[in-house]
């Protein structure tokens, strides 16, 4: 097969904003250094750099300049960011991607419209988790008890029984202290989406959709709601962040 | 997969096209899975961004994604390689 020369000029895409946004020159702040600019086509525009090929190498530094665009975009208003790596063959290519998908964008824009994201993660913040368990579930306890009292070698069996009570018991928890963060933070908030806890110490993940001007009300509302926790939790709370969690457009190419 | 269909309509097309087919189903394939591990990739930066993972939980995920890609990659060049066989 002959080696094909790739010879024209891709554009990395970004984020799509409202062409009344902005100035639509961003500076060298793209992939590569690459210039970032808008392309408007309509009421939409848009975000992007010149790359080179259609295919990027999902590095540490490319990911990082995506998201450093990201952040600039987000001084000046809403945007729908681009999940990494999405490439057009040229401007033509972006403009019909923007057309084809021009109504669930602008219905997109409008749902995070002068808002952020937040995001909370809440940890146990223990040294052994399964010790801690067997010491606050009396039931696991008992059953820990049986199997292992007296010198007694437990069947493999019988460990996996244990491991799966244990594992229910982590799973009831983590929903029923979910459910008492969310009613507290819920009022302060456009949407929240609960993302799965990261590893066994993890207890919440929390993406968390507020009004722009809203977090200094959010922030009350986390230490109000860690208030209520012991201090064998860590709350930890960041942002804003784009709306990352709170678009979802399955792109029409 | 596309494939079994192909092959169950075509069966007079002939064993060049049905190798043809085999190689753009198994191309089609490596490229969704070099897809979807950007798209993790992606993801998993875009957690560490937002205070979602660790520094630490990232290399580690990172360290795994990024070496099933460049395996990947590799295989893929391996098959570009590779001169025709004529059946």
């Amino acid at each position: 097969m002959a080696p094909q020369v790739e010879t024209k000029v891709c554009n990395y895409l970004y984020a799509i904003v409202a062409h009344s946004q902005g100035c639509g020159r961003y500076g060298p702040i793209g992939i590569d250094g690459g210039e970032v600019y808008s392309l408007p086509d309509g009421q939409l525009a848009a975000v992007v750099s010149d790359v080179p090929n259609a295919r990027l190498r999902p590095v540490r530094q490319h990911m990082a300049a995506h998201h450093a665009v990201h952040k600039c975009l987000m001084q000046e208003g809403a945007l729908l960011p681009m999940s990494f790596g999405v490439i057009a063959e040229g401007p033509d290519a972006v403009r019909r991607i923007l057309t084809l998908n021009r109504d669930a964008f602008v219905e997109q824009l409008r749902h995070v419209e002068n808002k952020v994201e937040m995001s909370l993660v809440v940890k146990y913040d223990i040294p052994n988790i399964f010790e801690y368990f067997v010491r606050t579930h009396p039931e696991l306890k008992a059953y820990r008890d049986q199997l292992f009292g007296g010198g007694r070698q437990p069947s493999e069996d019988d460990k996996i029984e244990l491991g799966r009570l244990f594992d229910r018991i982590l799973r009831d928890d983590r929903a029923e202290l979910t459910q008492q963060v969310v009613e507290v933070l819920a009022p302060l908030c456009a949407a929240i989406k609960e993302n799965p806890p990261r590893g066994e110490s993890g207890v919440m993940n929390l993406a968390c959709l507020i009004a722009r001007d809203g977090q200094e009300r959010f922030e009350h509302g986390i230490l109000e709601a860690a208030g209520r926790f012991d201090d064998n939790f860590s709350f930890d709370y960041s942002g804003p962040w784009p709306p990352y969690n709170f678009v979802e457009v399955s792109l029409q190419m | 997969m596309l494939l079994i269909d192909d092959i169950l309509l075509f069966p007079a097309r002939g064993v060049g096209w049905l190798v043809e087919q085999v190689r753009h189903a198994a191309q089609q394939e490596l490229e969704n899975e070099s897809d979807n591990l950007r798209a993790e990739l992606g993801d998993l930066y875009m957690m560490l961004e937002t205070h979602q993972i660790t520094e630490e939980e990232f290399t580690a995920r990172e360290a795994t994604l990024l070496d099933r890609l460049t395996r990947l990659e590799e295989e893929d060049k391996d098959a570009d390689d590779e001169p025709e066989t004529n059946l």
